[in-house]
């Protein structure tokens, strides 16, 4: 016989049962363990969902809010623009770089253009500047100063018509776009009231030059068929040309016979005032009239004769009475006294 | 222990166990917030009976934010020995469903509300 056939002793069956109950013990130990292990996992994973769950839920709630308070902002912001834009009294055009189309545009700039409503907006702005390529220097000179100010332009109302404005420029982004904001100083009425101011002033000017010259080329009729034109002051070509002028068209108005040429006030006389002197006395015998010339001061009669002037046929006499004198005798008048 | 940001300010009186998150909270990511994690930590390390976590002038919190506050509330369930009170404020809208959640983590957390 051998021991695989031998039958445990009871003693021997009761330590196997010992130590089974031990190993069953310690494995309910480590099920125990497992089980606690279990638990905690489970726990964590509940936690974690719950954690990611309610991380969702509060990003969820937080960008909900700012998305809501993003509205707001940009109504309100969008409100305050259109609030100041529309109340200020300067017309405002805004225009997208890129296309050259007008993308807002307020109520002072309808009237500024002459448009009415909306009709600005999605229209180009070189529509309304007078001059070809105006637009491309505007976007040079941004593009080098940033901010222009007082650009001068002559724009169009209406289409027919014309304004005249400085623009004050600066870029900005408007919804989300490169744009051109641009405001008008409306300076039409300022030009036209230069331009009446300077019609005026030449107005005035020509006046005064009309006096000038008949106060310069005066023509008195003292009498009867005799004029008396006295000369102050110096005469040079242009004068002389208009002393002719004075006369005869003095001699044609007045039936003058006589004409007393005075020139007590005429301190210098050359040669080329004399020979315009010889021609306007000249002229006037055409017309009809004889010409006296009286006041022949010692500087003039001296240069007359340096110069070998002749003016021997012309009727030279001392002061403007004796030369009336010599005119109512002539013409017939008897004086007495 | 106070930890200041450009923002934000976070203070711990140990004298009555609250902290205080205050301003807005939007540090990039979960290891920004490490000086923060480590003061809440500490605080629950301490097992003082109540810890308070007053949050009512914190305006803005992002998610890592609050990922890092819902484990300073497991933590301290985990704890065992501390009660948590959470004060909130009723004009900061997100606070009122995200601190309702703490609730879900912590049954016993008690929330107090205020303006």
């Amino acid at each position: 016989m051998t021991s695989k056939n031998k039958q445990p002793s009871p003693e021997e069956l009761q330590a196997e049962i010992a130590v089974l109950r031990k190993e069953g013990a310690t494995l309910q130990q480590k099920v125990a363990t497992l089980q606690q292990k279990v638990a905690t996992i489970q726990q964590e994973k509940t936690d974690l969902e719950l954690l990611m769950q309610m991380t969702a839920e509060h990003s969820d709630q937080v960008a909900d809010e700012l998305y809501t308070t993003v509205e707001i902002t940009q109504r309100e912001s969008q409100e305050r623009f259109e609030l100041v834009i529309n109340t200020v009294p300067v017309p405002i055009i805004i225009s997208r770089v890129a296309e050259d189309v007008i993308v807002y545009a307020n109520a002072a700039a309808d009237e500024l253009t002459g448009e009415t409503g909306e009709s600005l907006l999605g229209r180009s702005i070189s529509e309304f500047y007078s001059k070809a390529g105006e637009r491309e220097q505007i976007l040079v000179e941004v593009e080098a100063q940033g901010n222009v100010d007082s650009w001068e332009l002559q724009g169009k109302q209406n289409g027919d018509t014309y304004f005249w404005a400085t623009v004050f420029i600066r870029p900005l982004t408007f919804n989300t776009e490169p744009c051109l904001l641009e405001a008008y100083y409306d300076l039409t009425e300022h030009k036209q009231a230069d331009l009446e101011r300077a019609h005026l002033q030449q107005e005035i000017i020509e006046a005064q030059q009309r006096a000038i010259q008949e106060l310069s080329t005066p023509v008195i009729p003292i009498m009867d068929r005799i004029i008396v034109m006295p000369l102050v002051g110096n005469i040079d070509s242009m004068r002389a040309r208009d002393v002719t002028r004075s006369l005869l068209a003095g001699i044609s108005q007045h039936q003058a016979k006589v004409v007393i040429l005075d020139i007590t006030g005429v301190p210098i006389v050359d040669s080329g005032v004399a020979n315009h002197l010889n021609k306007t006395i000249q002229a006037a015998r055409l017309k009809g009239a004889h010409t006296i010339m009286t006041g022949i001061s010692e500087a003039v009669a001296e240069t007359i004769v340096d110069l070998g002037i002749d003016w021997s046929e012309i009727t030279t006499l001392s002061d403007l009475q004796t030369g009336l004198v010599f005119a109512l005798r002539s013409l017939g008048v008897k004086l007495t006294r | 222990m106070e930890i200041k940001g450009t923002n934000y300010h976070v203070t711990y009186d140990s004298t009555t166990a609250t902290v205080a998150l205050q301003g807005t909270l939007r540090l990039r990511g979960i290891n920004e917030y490490d000086p923060i994690v480590e003061l809440l930590d500490d605080v629950t390390a301490q097992e003082p009976e109540t810890i308070t976590l007053n949050l009512q002038n914190l305006q803005f919190l992002n998610s890592s934010g609050i990922n890092i506050l819902f484990k300073f509330v497991i933590q301290i369930r985990e704890q065992g020995s501390s009660k948590l009170v959470v004060r909130g404020s009723t004009k900061i809208p997100w606070q009122k469903k995200s601190l309702q959640n703490l609730q879900r983590l912590m049954a016993g957390v008690q929330l107090e509300w205020g303006e």
